[in-house]
């Protein structure tokens, strides 16, 4: 017997219907329902068991954690994204920077703009 | 719990959040920033400035900030001179301040000529002996009746900039 012939042979059985008695099929269908009902049972749960406990041991009961805690998480989330968006935008900056400036590292120190001695100097030498 | 009662209750948490979030005070103020706000490199350049900042109008931490954000771009003489002086200005009056702008601004419009002169005379002023630049300075804060003639007289002279 080759190959190809036995997988031949194993096709033709496996597309023979299964001759059950009804009770059999009865049983296969209720203990399939049974087992997806199951499965489906604790369904999509948003806020973690341990959320429940945190706002149990708060007073605020364990019913509260559905509500508060996606706030809290969405609040804090927000947050922080406000926190790292102001960090990344540059401090602002005053136009008198300008002048200030070129004062500071200009040739002539700060006592040459503030010394009236000086200008009165200044003002006789041009007389 | 369906997932569909969920979503619901996620967009009313969304919503709230916003509100709550919008409300709270951003902590990093971009006007007004604190000494921790500042960069590295900020900081760095502004240390002379650390004690006082928090003590500093907002108008003049801006200032700072620019003059900070200018520093990179300077040469090394100007670096070290910016470094120098800043703690001496920033204790000025504002008064004082301004009226150093003033003379600075001055000094800048003329032309180089005239502005190598004041450097020069700068550097001989330094070197009248103490009583005669003491009698200038006397000289220079009370009115002097003599000398109001003669600079109508001679607008031309130059630099017309440092007359008053």
């Amino acid at each position: 017997m080759n190959e190809q012939r036995f997988g031949r042979e194993i096709k033709a059985y496996l597309n023979q219907s299964l001759d059950l008695a009804p009770t059999t099929l009865d049983r296969l269908k209720a203990a399939r329902e049974a087992a997806l009902a199951k499965q489906r049972a604790p369904g999509f749960e948003l806020v973690p068991a341990w959320a429940g406990r945190a706002f149990g041991s708060l007073g605020l009961g364990a019913g509260a954690a559905r509500w508060l805690a996606p706030i809290v998480i969405a609040a804090a989330a927000l947050f922080g994204y406000q926190q790292w968006q102001a960090s990344q935008a540059p401090l602002e900056e005053d136009p008198m920077a300008e002048i200030d400036t070129e004062l500071l590292k200009g040739d002539l120190p700060i006592d040459a703009y503030l010394d009236k001695g000086f200008k009165q100097w200044l003002k006789g030498e041009e007389e | 719990v369906s997932l569909r009662a969920n979503l619901g209750r996620v967009v009313v948490a969304l919503v709230l959040a916003v509100g709550l979030g919008a409300s709270l005070p951003a902590a990093a103020s971009k006007s007004d920033p604190t000494w921790r706000e500042l960069s590295p490199a900020q900081r760095e350049v502004l240390a002379p400035l650390k004690d006082g900042w928090s003590a500093m109008e907002p108008t003049r931490k801006r200032k700072w900030v620019g003059v900070a954000n200018r520093y990179p771009t300077m040469n090394a003489d100007e670096q070290a001179r910016v470094r120098e002086r800043m703690a001496e200005w920033a204790a000025l009056a504002p008064e004082q301040r301004r009226a150093a702008r003033d003379n600075f601004r001055a000094v800048r419009d003329l032309d180089p000529d005239a502005r190598n002169a004041v450097r020069d005379k700068w550097q001989a002023y330094q070197n009248l002996p103490e009583d005669k630049r003491r009698e200038l300075n006397t000289r220079a804060t009370r009115p002097a009746p003599s000398a109001a003639p003669a600079e109508g007289a001679n607008p031309a002279a130059t630099p017309t900039a440092l007359r008053n």
